[in-house]
């Protein structure tokens, strides 16, 4: 079934192509946005990465699964975007509002929030770890094979990563926000 | 020992990456350690909050308003224009309808809405900040057309407090009191972060159930 989508889409066929943006879309647009830390980045993102698809499928041979294939151009294109990114970029995730859910807890949703800030200020290389591993579920392996690196250097950026987020955290960032608010 | 090393047996502990050895020697010092116990409390909870942070939704017909017509340029066809408006129209009712905000006061606005998907059928595609930029202000614009509805609701039921008991009038006062706290707190957060989808959410539901709170009284066999 995959493969013969593949072969469609090394043929150009459209409807092949959004074959492959429903099996992996939610999964892509979740990287791109948490990556770049806004639906205009991630949509932009998005765009990108299938245009990418577009050139480079006939590339593929079937020698690695195509998710991890896929991945890996992804993860490749959010990092090359953010390096190029002009500084001072608006922030903003209409993406989630429009699909998240209500929650009418104040309290968790300061801490959210001010999760998703920390992680968009980590370094490309850290965030991309916390991103992948916790938030995405891949495992070390995964991560190594996706981004070319080694399986230490997946745990190490990703221990780093967690450090830097549990000290943003527990310095009371989220405890300010709150007070700043005037929330209870 | 340092904290710094602390924190990677941490981590290596709740990957599952020691030996056994190193295991039980970590979970000894657990018992021992409060400052351990602590950290690793913090850590637990770190991940868990992370887990939660799961892939939100795509966005309304990102496909067809963006990825379609792009491959479809380079791959040499050009979008239809049936295909446009649908996608513009698209985007405003995923973005509008869904059953959650759906109320008594989002129905006076679809009005507003359809002004919207007007003006927004007349639009160019544009690129994603451009859209961002187009969709702040409409959200900015809804937030006024919903206090305007409110203030409307509000007068309705002011026109009915003779008839209320003072029983009532004293329930209606002191309820609409706190709802207005947990709005006057949601405005707050979302001027701190206007263009952040928590702030907004937040605000919106606060308006939405101030919403249905004036509805019932309006509605209320007095």
């Amino acid at each position: 079934m995959e493969e013969e989508v593949i072969e469609r889409c090394k043929n150009g066929d459209l409807q092949a192509f959004e074959a492959l943006f429903e099996q992996f879309g939610r999964r892509l647009y979740g990287l791109c946005l948490r990556m770049s830390g806004n639906s205009a980045d991630a949509e932009d993102l998005m765009q990108e990465i299938f245009m990418l698809v577009l050139t480079k499928i006939k590339t593929f041979r079937g020698e690695a699964k195509f998710s991890t294939w896929l991945y890996r151009l992804a993860v490749n294109a959010c990092i090359s975007h953010l390096r190029k990114r002009r500084p001072g970029s608006i922030s903003f995730d209409l993406g989630e509002f429009e699909a998240a859910e209500f929650s009418s807890a104040p309290e968790p949703i300061v801490r959210r929030t001010a999760l998703k800030r920390a992680i968009a200020e980590l370094p490309v290389g850290y965030r991309t770890a916390v991103i992948l591993h916790d938030i995405q579920g891949y495992k070390h392996t995964e991560i190594a094979a996706m981004r070319g690196i080694s399986v230490g250097a997946s745990k190490s950026q990703l221990f780093k990563a967690r450090r830097a987020l549990r000290e943003v955290l527990s310095t009371g960032e989220a405890q300010v926000e709150i007070a700043a608010a005037g929330m209870r | 020992m340092d904290a710094k090393k602390d924190e990677i047996l941490i981590q290596r502990y709740l990957l599952g990456d020691m030996e056994e050895h190193e295991c039980r020697q970590f979970e000894g010092r657990l018992e021992r350690d409060q400052r351990l116990r602590e950290l690793l409390s913090e850590y637990r909870e770190l991940i868990g909050d992370l887990r939660e942070l799961d892939d939100p939704e795509v966005p309304e017909a990102l496909w067809s308003r963006r990825i379609r017509p792009a491959l479809e340029e380079r791959l040499g066809n050009s979008p239809g224009v049936l295909e446009r408006l649908r996608t513009a129209f698209g985007a405003w009712r995923g973005f509008m309808l869904k059953p959650a905000y759906v109320t008594a006061v989002f129905a006076v606005l679809l009005l507003v809405v359809t002004v919207l998907v007007v003006q927004l059928l007349e639009r160019p595609q544009t690129p994603g900040e451009e859209r961002v930029a187009q969709t702040l202000g409409r959200i900015e614009n809804l937030r006024q057309q919903f206090q305007a509805e409110l203030a409307v609701l509000i007068g309705e039921v002011e026109e009915r407090r003779e008839l209320m008991s003072p029983e009532l009038r004293r329930l209606y006062d002191d309820t609409l009191a706190r709802i207005d706290e947990a709005i006057a707190d949601a405005e707050r957060f979302y001027l701190l972060y206007p263009t952040d989808a928590d702030a907004i959410e937040f605000l919106f539901a606060a308006y939405d159930r101030k919403g249905q709170f004036l509805q019932r009284f309006v509605n209320m066999d007095l």
